[in-house]
């Protein structure tokens, strides 16, 4: 079992990320709606793994991830994004996310990247 | 990695080309019996999906050529016009095989770029290289992809299906990357900080719009749809005319970024003419019951993705436009490959 939290501005897609992890037994131990916030619960639940969406409104998903990883170099953060702009792109490599899932988020590719992510490297 | 920055695809050989394109399987891994490096990859089937496959090709001096492109852009740009034709299907890509001509004379590096193009789009979207064939060549480089998606068989959306009286959308900005393709034939290249730079960006690494596709697939819209690779005019007709069908459009609606209006102000033609003319744009084009329209305005924000309705599926096979002086004309055809003209 994973602790995850769960990003995203769009409660529609918070909630079907949300399904498909507690449905593979993950545990959802905090989701946000907002980079600001994302960055708050990670410091006080200190998940396994951050799914994180990349757009969305004030703090991005990008410059979240990189407060995130900043303060603890560990962090498994993956990005749950359509990827419509070039730009999203371009920021979510730099800052050090991990591995991404298409939107809109199926189950088995979603399962794949946290196993992914929870897999040590050697 | 490979030595030398002057190091030549004829001295590393075939064996150091494949160790170049060679990735992981990433995520998808699992799903994977054979990955690359065998005779040929094999993957479990996945029950209640279609598999949806698509090939693509590009080649050096007809559709990228270096002095303008970067090799990464090149790399990029193979996998996402692959993906843009699996987004129009309304599938998730999945699976990607590489096909890759090059010269002996081609230094390793600018192939490790390119290499790096294909693995970061992968990367992106969700993909994993199987595997491919590399050949040498005395010819321009040929890079070819196959690129397999799936998709739940009721949710595949084709080119064939639009109704007349259909409203007609379209994804993004029109003309975009004609405008940087004149760019290209001018020489005149834009700086990173240009107000010009998303043009020539729009040819060079276009954005496949596989998000907007899926959703729009998933909530059953479009009735047919394609992506607008050569043109729109053109692309318009191969969904529309094969039905016997046809389309008015109106120009004030179409989609037109403001880099493309000033640009096209300071090389002196209509934006408009353009947006009908102009190919690789890589959005997508379709059409859908009139009723839904606010319905696929609230979907493709969902995806962060504008767009535009710009005219409505006649019953005869015209393709007219209404231009802003009120007049009307034919659409004029796009991009075809072996125009004798």
């Amino acid at each position: 079992m994973v602790r995850v939290l769960v990003v995203d501005d769009s409660v529609s897609d918070r909630e079907i990320a949300k399904s498909f992890l507690k449905r593979a037994g993950h545990e959802i131990i905090g989701e946000a709606g907002c980079g600001e916030e994302a960055v708050r619960q990670y410091t006080a639940l200190r998940p396994d793994v951050v799914i994180m969406d990349l757009v969305m409104p004030k703090m991005n998903g990008s410059d979240a991830a990189r407060i995130i990883l900043r303060a603890d170099p560990g962090a498994r953060i993956i990005a749950m994004s359509g990827l419509s702009q070039p730009s999203v792109q371009v920021e979510a490599e730099a800052a050090g996310i991990l591995g991404f899932v298409p939107k809109p988020v199926e189950s088995d590719d979603l399962l794949a990247e946290v196993a992914e992510a929870m897999t040590p490297t050697g | 990695m490979t030595g030398a920055p002057q190091t030549l695809v004829r001295d590393i050989g075939e064996e150091g080309l494949i160790r170049i394109f060679s990735v992981k399987a990433g995520p998808l891994g699992g799903k994977v019996l054979v990955p690359n490096g065998d005779d040929a990859a094999a993957w479990f089937v996945e029950p209640r999906y279609a598999s949806v496959v698509t090939t693509d090709t590009q080649v050096e001096g007809v559709h990228f050529d270096f002095r303008f492109a970067s090799p990464i852009a090149v790399g990029r740009k193979l996998v996402a016009v692959n993906l843009s034709d699996i987004a129009a299907m309304g599938a998730r890509p999945r699976y990607l095989l590489l096909s890759v001509c090059i010269p002996a004379d081609v230094l390793v590096a600018t192939v490790e770029k390119i290499a790096q193009g294909i693995k970061e789009m992968c990367k992106l979207y969700g993909v994993a290289v199987i595997g491919g064939n590399t050949t040498s060549t005395t010819g321009p480089m040929i890079l070819g992809a196959t690129l397999i998606g799936r998709a739940e068989p009721d949710e595949l959306v084709r080119r064939r299906g639009a109704q007349a009286g259909d409203a007609i959308f379209v994804t993004g900005q029109l003309g975009d990357a004609k405008a940087g393709l004149r760019m290209v034939h001018s020489g005149h290249l834009p700086d990173r900080d240009s107000p010009y730079s998303p043009l020539y960006r729009a040819l060079t690494d276009p954005v496949p719009r596989v998000e907007v596709g899926r959703r729009l697939a998933q909530h059953s819209l479009p009735n047919a749809m394609c992506d607008v690779s050569d043109g729109l005019g053109q692309d318009l007709r191969r969904i529309l005319v094969p039905e016997g069908l046809g389309g008015r459009l109106e120009a004030a609606s179409f989609p037109i970024s403001s880099p493309m209006r000033n640009y096209c102000e300071y090389v002196g033609v209509s934006p408009e003419n353009e947006a009908m003319l102009g190919g690789e744009d890589y959005e997508l084009l379709f059409t859908a019951d009139p009723s839904d329209t606010q319905h696929v305005i609230d979907v493709c924000s969902s995806a962060a993705t504008p767009v535009a309705r710009i005219g409505t599926v006649t019953p005869s096979t015209d393709i007219e436009v209404l231009l802003p002086d009120g007049s009307v004309e034919d659409v004029p055809t796009g991009f075809q490959h072996y125009d004798r003209a």
